[in-house]
């Protein structure tokens, strides 16, 4: 199995790490992916509340779409995350901040 | 490593979250203590937060999930196409969804797995649209198909619609194995299953020097047509469609069709297109267009014209895909997009008029009177299926058979034209039945609910409003059709 990282479409921003690890990624986690993060998430534990009122199940039902809310922001973040350390998206904090400590090859 | 799942990470969080609706879903049905609640409307308000959720990984993160195109030695293949038609794909199951709420109440359709059965398959969809290799597109095409057919019969107290889940079954297992026959004759004769390599075997193939690849060719040919409902493998569609409760039929005329489309522009524009499928399409595009015109005359239920509708339909969005041009692949996405968004439209009244159990053409006499906006709106939708002028209809006709002529294709397109004027027929016939006819039987229809207005509000407005700015549609399309090409 080919597990090298090339993209088709080649990073517009500088690169910080080409394939950084997992722990790297969400420990780079900045305020707007923890908003995110906490965005879906409580847009998701709302609906599965609201939507549990009519069968009666509202407690079943806010931590079943926690828990999909809770991937998916989670998710989210992560995206965003691993975007911005390999320079697809804008990352200004993140070239300023690795730029102090070197950059990680 | 573990950022090459970053690549499918929209499909993986809509598995899990489908896993996740499914457990719930089993565990709370079946419980004495909540006292087995009917738990669609719940499920379904997941599913949809699911689905938008999806749409959102996939639109935001576009230029991340292009890394690993490498990976799963190309399976997949992530360009502006795959993302213009997952996220149309995605917006189609969302706007089917919607219409769910409820009609699962009102038709006593309280089998929460429905939901379930449609994230299923969107998951499937998914990786179809993106999949670049016969093998990746044959396992992503068989889940699909068994969800479809298990969904044709979800209504278990309806003949009707066990009826429709077994012909499905039957006349659907047929054609994948002819396409995986014809994957199979491909790979005998050329050693290859991934389409890079099929491109550079087969350009400049042109006739029936290889007897093992031209089989090859057209049985996957046909097995894509099947699953389109294309003339003349259409034959199963009418029934399946008029058995299957309303949203699964607005399912099965939409999504697939975003799919199979998809894939089979992979295939053949960029694997292995040339004369042989090029007649093909060209034949299927022309008897299509002329049967969907002809047989839904002679309908008099109100589900059966719009799945004639969508067989000709098809015939119209193969027209641009007959082509081989940028121009011709850029007309099919444009008709594609108008086409699921009239047939939400379309497919949402059907379902609120379902509700007061009206099922044939004759029982729409009173809609006008008492429902006068839901009248105008099917009215709307009707005369853009026509292609009159300014609606959508039209921009997705006009611009499919201006490809047609742009490509040489003189036959095509009067045929098109003329095609179109005889549908007109049946459309401007419910519109009539609407406003001008003495009702058969006065009917009280019922308010439609919140979902299905918001949903309507959405498409119609599209469809009435579009032609005044259609320039953002028509570069997106043509970016989206240019990247298919590289």
């Amino acid at each position: 199995m080919n597990t090298d990282i090339t993209a088709s479409a080649k990073p517009e921003y500088p690169v910080i790490d080409r394939n950084p690890a997992f722990t790297k990624v969400a420990g780079n986690f900045n305020t707007l992916d923890y908003c995110r993060f906490i965005t879906l998430t409580g847009v998701s534990v709302t609906v599965g509340y609201l939507s549990g009122i009519k069968p009666g199940i509202k407690g079943a039902s806010m931590v079943t779409g926690g828990l999909i809310g809770m991937m998916g922001g989670f998710m989210y973040a992560y995206q965003n995350s691993a975007g911005r350390l390999m320079g697809f998206f804008p990352n200004e904090g993140e070239v300023s901040r690795y730029q102090k400590r070197g950059f990680s090859s | 490593m573990f950022n090459l799942f970053l690549a499918v990470s929209p499909e993986i969080f809509i598995i899990n979250a489908t896993s996740i609706l499914l457990i719930h879903g089993v565990v709370f049905s079946t419980s004495k203590k909540y006292d087995y609640p009917p738990l669609v409307s719940n499920v379904g308000w997941l599913g949809l937060l699911s689905v938008l959720i999806t749409l959102l990984l996939l639109a935001a993160g576009a230029p991340l999930l292009t890394i690993a195109h490498l990976f799963w030695n190309n399976f997949f293949r992530r360009d502006n196409f795959t993302y213009f038609c997952q996220i149309l794909l995605l917006l189609s199951t969302a706007g089917t969804i919607s219409m769910c709420f409820d009609s699962s109440e009102q038709e006593r359709f309280d089998a929460f797995e429905f939901i379930v059965l449609i994230l299923l398959p969107t998951r499937s969809m998914l990786f179809m649209i993106s999949a670049h290799d016969s093998i990746a597109m044959y396992l992503a095409i068989e889940p699909q198909s068994l969800c479809f057919y298990v969904i044709a019969a979800s209504k278990r107290k309806s003949e009707f619609s066990t009826e429709a889940g077994s012909k499905y079954l039957i006349l659907g297992a047929f054609p994948s194995g002819i396409l995986l026959f014809g994957c199979s004759m491909i790979y005998g004769s050329t050693g290859a299953t991934h389409f890079d390599q099929l491109a550079k075997i087969l350009t400049g193939y042109e006739g029936a020097r290889s007897s093992g690849i031209f089989m090859g060719i057209l049985s996957i040919a046909v097995g894509f047509l099947f699953k389109i409902t294309a003339v003349p493998f259409h034959m199963w569609a009418p029934d399946i469609y008029e058995g299957s409760p309303t949203p699964v039929t607005a399912f099965l005329s939409i999504a697939p069709k975003i799919s199979i489309s998809a894939n089979i522009s992979r295939v053949s524009i960029y694997g292995s297109y040339g004369a042989t499928l090029q007649q093909i399409f060209f034949f299927c595009s022309i008897a299509s267009m002329i049967l969907g015109a002809l047989a839904a005359m002679a309908q008099t239920k109100v589900k059966r014209p719009l799945a004639h509708s969508s067989i000709g339909h098809v015939g119209y969005i193969r027209t641009g895909f007959s082509c081989g041009t940028i121009e011709g692949i850029q007309s099919l996405l444009i008709g594609i997009f108008i086409y699921a968004l009239m047939t939400i439209d379309a497919f949402a009244i059907v379902s609120a008029l379902r509700q007061t159990r009206v099922k044939y053409i004759a029982d729409l006499g009173a809609l006008a009177k008492t429902n006068p906006i839901s009248a105008i709106t099917f009215s709307i939708t009707m005369f853009s299926y026509a292609g009159i002028p300014p609606l959508a209809g039209f921009c997705s006709k006009f611009y499919l058979f201006f490809a047609a002529l742009g490509c040489g294709a003189y036959f095509l397109a009067p045929v098109g034209v003329v095609t179109s004027v005889i549908g007109r027929f049946y459309y401007i016939r419910l519109a009539k039945r609407m406003f001008f006819d003495t009702p058969r039987t006065w009917i009280l229809y019922e308010p439609m609910d919140r979902n299905k207005s918001l949903l309507l509000a959405m498409t119609s407005s599209f469809i009435t409003s579009s032609f005044l700015y259609p320039s953002p549609l028509f570069s997106v399309t043509h970016q989206m059709a240019l990247s298919s090409y590289l």
